[in-house]
């Protein structure tokens, strides 16, 4: 996300031997200089398989509740989206307090938007457009630090 | 040339001659070296890979100078052996073939691995220095190429003295894709006694964890390593799926000498997940090696003067009390002295206590007379009363005494004459109660007296006359009550005498003989009685009984429950004599946070003695005759240095396998350890064999052979002992070997099971051997 201009900050919790919780939020304003808000979190609750949370690989179960205001080809698109997907990741423990994290999911998004004229001030309420959409919900390379 | 020119020659070479002084100067200050010694055969042979040697086969001779290292260089080449070499420092590599020394640069080393072909390195100014040395046979244990796929250890042949058993470099060596990062692994060695088939005791467990596993067990909330019962035994060496050989070396005390013990072990790997694989090891071989197991020693005990511990007669206090049956009459507080009762009374306490005064062994110490009347009438009269005839009494019975000796009689008591009460009278009144068994009628009224007392008591608590004229007006009081009142009264005359008697030798003798009860022990004898009968009693087995009594009563009445020096040494010594050893006996007389002997301390009086010469001598030879060396050697180490005990001590650390000599000894205890080898070896012939072989090297095995060659040949440990010499060779000796461990099977066959459990039999050696005899027992049957 850091990369997509997107600065992000999450924090995890261990649940259990096997899994953990992690919610993150992220925000952006304007990254490289595209016409673009927007803000989201996502809980996501992991299940690692090599027996010890945050080492090695996990399979996750995220949400995505993100708000968005994208000017793109003379459209502006304004609305909301809640989505539902599966992460795959790989953990590298680096040290006792290090980890690396290498992650990706898919999921369905439902989103609820107003699609209009870019040149338009659309002041209406409503949304004009809605749909499911199937998308990547995640791709992330992650430094993670263990507070202990 | 001009003189200027000539000067500054001068001074150049002067300063030359200075700088070279300097430079040999520091160049003999020691420097720190450092080395590695790897296989020359593996590097010629395997495309340049430096593959170490068994460290345990290696050693690194240190010279401070080349012409010393040249000289012992030489030797080594010629196969000379002198008692010499075991004085020169030495260090031995690790695994890796890393050591380190302290030498100048004008000293050297000389590089031995096993017998081999030495090599010498000069310093000359190097800090690091590379060898290569002919590795030899190839060493079981050590295997960097290779593709195991079970859990192995290739045990070692382990050497046992007594109760201790050393395991030096066992190996367990680990399939390579076992070990993971995210695991850890746990060695848990433990001892198993196959005679019983049990399990003896579990060793110190060994951790090795892979980084990533450390690493995140580091990162568990509330994980102290501190607090971790298992991180103790956490090895520096990591788990990881490269390397796969840990190494294990451990001294282990043994339950006893005589069962078949050996050392094996589980391994437990363990990731994330849970263990994955759990396997069995095997960290020792069935049989240990006992060297000394043929060495032969007697050993004589050591007494004590029994003049330095004798035990004198002691003062005894007597305390006693007699009923003073005085027939006083109502009301009056003099005796009536024509009363026969009073006068039979009088002379009876007259006798009593001038038997007391005028026995020339006891002294009258104190004397008093106390009154107690019973509880009816008032209680002021009563009191008045009771003082008066006490003091009565007091000036009779005091007048039977002379005067000088009353003098010096104590007679004050706080509270001599009271009135009891009738809570005590209640009490009396129920004792009867309990011995009323059968008696309804007695019972019921005792009952009605007690309930109708304890009811004034309690409404009247405080006022004894009031509760007099109560309990006089109940219904039972003049048919029941009042003839109970008489128990309440008494007069006693009690006193305190000491008493010194010392019998002769022959009353204590006869003492002894007359009553059954002191020679079973039921009735105690004192100490300076046991004393005298220790010099009289000439039957050993009595004897030994007498210090037995002695030294347990001595136990019981001393308040820490320690013996009396003499009889525990004299029982220990009996015991020693008929081959007997129990190590409790002088037990309590040892200290062994005292690092010295001959102790002696003053308490309140009484003298303790604490690790007495004689009896850590005794002691030291219990242990060594109960295989127990690890306790012989704290013994040994109390003991003073002196001829006396030279021979002893030698014995002990011989037996306990400290003759070895070690690189990490300081010169004196090499020197120390060298003349009890010597000692040892010297002291008989057969010795002279055990003790060469039990240094297990090619030198003292053939010195060995030549000594056995000059013994008798039809003696079966003769023959035994060639058979594990020759067995040492390898092929080259085995026929000699085979031949020998037959004749000796021939010989006595009680060697067989020996044989059989012995490490240095090699089994297929054995089993040649047996078979052979067997097919020459059956020929010569035939021919029988």
């Amino acid at each position: 996300m850091l990369g997509a201009g997107l600065p992000n900050l999450g924090v995890e919790l261990v649940t259990s031997k096997k899994t953990s919780l992690e919610l993150s939020a992220f925000a952006g304003y304007h990254p490289y200089k595209i016409d673009f808000v927007t803000m989201g979190l996502i809980p996501e609750f992991k299940y690692w398989f090599s027996g010890r949370a945050m080492a090695r690989s996990y399979v996750g179960v995220s949400l995505l509740a993100n708000s968005y205001n994208l000017k793109w080809k003379e459209r502006r698109y304004e609305g909301d989206a809640l989505g539902l997907g599966v992460t795959f990741g790989y953990s590298i423990p680096l040290s006792p307090h290090w980890n690396l994290d290498f992650s990706a999911g898919l999921g369905g998004v439902y989103f609820r938007q107003k699609d209009y004229d870019a040149a338009e001030v659309n002041t209406s309420y409503f949304a004009n457009n809605k749909g499911i959409k199937f998308m990547p919900t995640k791709l992330a390379i992650s430094i993670a630090y263990i507070i202990k | 040339m001009n003189s200027k020119v000539k000067f500054s020659y001068v001074k150049v070479l002067l300063l030359f001659i200075i700088v070279l002084y300097s430079a040999s100067v520091f160049s003999q200050a020691p420097k720190l070296v450092i080395g590695y010694i790897y296989n020359k055969e593996e590097f010629e042979k395997n495309k340049k890979k430096n593959v170490p040697l068994d460290p345990s086969e290696v050693t690194v001779f240190l010279f401070n100078t080349v012409a010393e290292a040249q000289e012992v260089y030489k030797k080594f080449k010629n196969n000379e052996y002198s008692d010499d070499f075991l004085m020169i420092n030495t260090v031995s590599p690790d695994y890796e073939g890393y050591y380190e020394a302290r030498l100048p640069d004008n000293g050297a080393l000389v590089i031995r691995y096993g017998l081999g072909e030495p090599v010498l390195e000069k310093i000359e100014g190097r800090s690091k220095i590379i060898t290569y040395v002919e590795g030899g046979i190839t060493l079981e244990g050590v295997s960097i190429i290779g593709n195991y796929t079970q859990v192995t250890s290739t045990p070692p042949v382990p050497e046992q003295y007594g109760n201790l058993i050393f395991i030096k470099n066992a190996n367990v060596v680990l399939p390579i894709y076992k070990g993971k990062t995210n695991a850890r692994m746990m060695v848990v060695p433990y001892v198993y006694n196959h005679n019983t088939g049990d399990t003896v005791h579990f060793r110190k467990p060994r951790l090795y964890y892979g980084e990533e596993f450390y690493d995140t067990q580091e990162r568990y909330m509330g994980y102290d390593q501190n607090r971790d019962s298992l991180y103790k035994f956490a090895s520096k060496e990591i788990l990881d799926n490269k390397k796969n050989i840990y190494y294990w070396n451990d001294t282990v005390v043994l339950p006893n000498a005589k069962d078949n013990f050996q050392v094996l072990g589980k391994v437990y790997l363990q990731d994330y997940a849970g263990i994955y694989d759990i396997m069995d090891l095997t960290l020792s071989s069935r049989y240990a090696r006992k060297p000394l197991k043929f060495l032969e020693y007697s050993v004589g005990a050591y007494s004590l003067d029994p003049y330095q511990y004798e035990e004198k007669a002691k003062k005894k206090l007597i305390v006693g009390s007699e009923d003073v049956s005085f027939k006083f009459e109502v009301g009056k507080s003099e005796l009536d002295m024509s009363d026969p009762v009073n006068m039979e009374e009088v002379e009876r306490l007259r006798q009593k206590l001038m038997g007391l005064v005028n026995n020339f062994d006891s002294k009258l110490k104190e004397l008093r007379v106390t009154s107690i009347s019973s509880p009816d009438g008032p209680y002021t009269l009563n009191r008045d009363l009771s003082i008066k005839r006490l003091k009565y009494a007091e000036k009779l019975i005091f007048s039977m005494i002379p005067a000088d000796r009353m003098r010096m009689v104590y007679t004050y008591t706080e509270n001599p004459a009271r009135v009891a009460t009738w809570s005590e009278f209640v009490d009396v009144l129920r004792k009867e109660l309990e011995v009323a068994s059968d008696n309804k009628a007695l019972k019921d009224s005792l009952t009605q007296a007690i309930t109708g007392i304890e009811e004034i008591i309690e409404k009247y608590p405080k006022s004894h006359d009031m509760q007099s004229a109560k309990i006089s007006g109940l219904p039972l009081y003049r048919s029941f009550i009042v003839n109970y009142l008489p128990k309440l009264r008494s007069m006693k005359c009690e006193y305190k005498a000491e008493e010194f008697r010392e019998l002769t030798p022959d009353e204590i003798y006869e003492k002894y003989m007359s009553d059954e009860d002191y020679r079973t022990g039921k009735k105690n004898m004192e100490l300076y009685e046991y004393w005298n009968l220790f010099n009289i009693v000439k039957d050993k087995k009595e004897l030994e009984n007498l210090y037995r009594l002695a030294y347990d009563y001595s136990v019981r009445i001393n308040p820490k429950k320690k013996p009396w020096i003499l009889a525990a040494n004299n029982l220990a010594e009996s015991y020693i004599k008929r081959d007997t050893f129990d190590t409790n006996i002088l037990m309590p007389l040892i200290d062994t946070k005292v690092a010295s002997c001959n102790q002696v301390r003053t308490v309140g009086g009484a003298v303790e003695y604490i690790n007495m010469e004689e009896i850590v001598a005794n002691q030291l030879i219990m242990y060594v005759k109960t295989d127990d060396f690890a306790n012989a050697s704290i013994m040994a180490q109390i003991l003073p240095k002196s001829e006396k005990y030279n021979e002893l001590v030698a014995f002990a650390y011989c037996l306990g396998g400290y003759y070895r000599i070690t690189g990490n000894l300081t010169p004196e205890e090499k020197v120390k350890r060298m003349e009890y080898f010597n000692l040892v070896r010297n002291s008989t012939p057969l010795n002279n064999v055990v003790m060469c072989l039990a240094m297990n090297n090619e030198t003292y095995d053939s010195q060995a052979l030549q000594a056995l060659d000059k013994m008798p040949q039809d003696d079966a440990k003769v023959q035994y002992l060639k058979a594990v010499a020759y067995g040492r060779r390898g092929e080259a000796g085995f026929n000699d070997a085979m031949m020998a461990l037959k004749t000796c099977f021939l010989l006595d066959k009680e060697y067989i099971p020996i044989a059989k459990t012995d490490g240095d039999i090699p089994e297929d050696l054995y089993e040649t051997a047996y078979e052979l005899y067997q097919l020459d027992y059956e020929l010569m049957q035939m021919n029988n």
